[in-house]
């Protein structure tokens, strides 16, 4: 060991690369990432165990939500994967041929056929801005000389579309907190009547980080999720994910 | 619902090295012109006062070898005016410990070297070789310019005297150009 440690050192000291096979068998995985941006070759060997590693696996449900005379087809996609040493994970989900939609608040709003306010447009107060100024002497210095546009208010968002709203909390997407640098999410989507011929499928894409002096180096990897057929959704969906959480691959 | 499955940690075995994530070493080659004033040491010969000043010119190589703080390589070749008339052509080799431009303290964006130059010239209108040994403390900034401080060791032997002189001298190590 202590001989392992002293060649180390002597190596890094003169400059010698470590080995892209000590990194990937001791899981020195940051290294391993940022080593890819100088040794191009190994990009793939170091993607392959670190996908590896991270194991990611989904599980998704189609979920009726009740509401008032209708019920709200969604589906319900988690994804969970291992803790490894790295600095960050990001995890990003888009919709296969526009089959699905995020269950975002202006597609709930299209749902229960409510409408969502408009942003308010906040006409210019310069005097607002000369007083702010001078009363601060000069620490507090705001352009107010300008028109600008300011979303509305959450209690207009509740006037305006209470359904939404309340869907849009029930339906929210969120990422648990966990040990390590793992994910653990829930997300959720809308069918659309968008190519409703093509088969309905998620594309997962997994961003892994690793910090460095010369800013972040990352590899990424997209898995592609198929979910089954337009009309018989909920039935594939079970069939294929009824037992439980799926890895990809 | 189906619970989460437990999450799995891989763990990381023994300390990570810190290579690929520290930063490139400068490689490039400029000049470094720098001013000098130097002291005699010893009773100088009649001829030549206990001081004076000078300057020298020195097309640079900056070949760091590694990541972060590293092993360098100083490659230095050009001219030197020591004052009392010498005038030399010199050549150098050094080695260094060298750091990136990008630091966060004083003490880790310092890049120290050692370069002795072979002087050779004429002094007082005779033929004159010597040694000066230079301890140079360089700071890189962002552009990957540095500002330098030398302190010099030099033996100066002329018609068979050999005067010993130390040199002090503020530079600046301009990179033409940087391969990294």
């Amino acid at each position: 060991m202590a001989m392992k440690r002293l060649a180390l050192m002597v190596a890094l000291a003169t400059g010698c690369a470590p080995s892209l096979d000590h990194l990937l068998a001791a899981r020195h995985h940051r290294e391993a990432i940022c080593a890819i941006r100088t040794e191009k070759e190994a990009k793939s060997r170091v993607e392959e165990v670190v996908f590896a590693d991270l194991a990611p696996k989904v599980h998704v449900e189609v979920i009726d939500v009740p509401m008032e005379q209708m019920t709200l087809q969604t589906v319900r996609l988690r994804v969970t994967t291992r803790a490894i040493p790295v600095d960050g994970l990001d995890v990003g989900i888009e919709s296969v041929n526009g089959t699905l939609e995020t269950a975002s608040l202006p597609a709930l709003a299209a749902r229960t056929g409510e409408t969502l306010p408009s942003p308010h447009v906040v006409e210019p107060r310069p005097l607002l801005g000369v007083v702010l100024t001078i009363l601060t002497i000069g620490i507090v210095q705001i352009d107010t000389s300008k028109r600008y546009e300011e979303d509305a208010s959450h209690e207009e968002f509740q006037r305006a579309a209470p359904r939404a709203m309340a869907l849009a909390g029930l339906l929210r997407d969120r990422c648990e907190p966990v040990s390590g640098v793992a994910a653990r999410c829930t997300y959720h989507f809308l069918p659309t009547t968008k190519n409703a011929n093509q088969p309905v499928a998620l594309s997962l894409r997994l961003t892994v980080r690793a910090h460095s002096l010369d800013g972040d180096c990352t590899i990424a990897r997209t898995f592609r999720v198929p979910l089954g057929d337009r009309a018989t959704l909920a039935e594939d969906v079970r069939a294929r994910f009824g037992n439980g959480f799926v890895a990809l691959r | 619902m189906i619970d989460w499955p437990p999450i799995e940690a891989i763990e990381e075995q023994g300390e990570s090295p810190s290579y690929f994530r520290e930063q490139k070493p400068i490689v490039g080659l400029g000049l470094r012109p720098s001013i000098k004033g130097s002291v005699r040491l010893g009773e100088p010969p009649e001829s030549l006062r206990r001081s004076a000043f000078g300057f020298d010119v020195h097309a640079v190589g900056r070949l760091g070898i590694g990541r972060g703080r590293t092993f360098g390589l100083w490659p230095e070749v050009g001219y030197v005016s020591t004052g009392a008339n010498g005038r030399f052509a010199s050549v150098g080799l050094g080695i260094a410990s060298q750091t990136p431009p990008l630091y966060t303290t004083f003490a880790s964006g310092l890049s120290l070297g050692v370069v002795p130059h072979f002087l050779l010239g004429e002094r007082e209108g005779a033929r004159a070789t010597g040694l000066r040994t230079s301890l140079l403390a360089e700071i890189y900034l962002d552009d990957g310019n540095a500002w330098g401080l030398e302190v010099a060791h030099q033996t100066i032997t002329q018609t068979g005297e050999t005067s010993h002189e130390l040199t002090f001298g503020i530079s600046l190590t301009w990179m033409a150009h940087r391969w990294r």
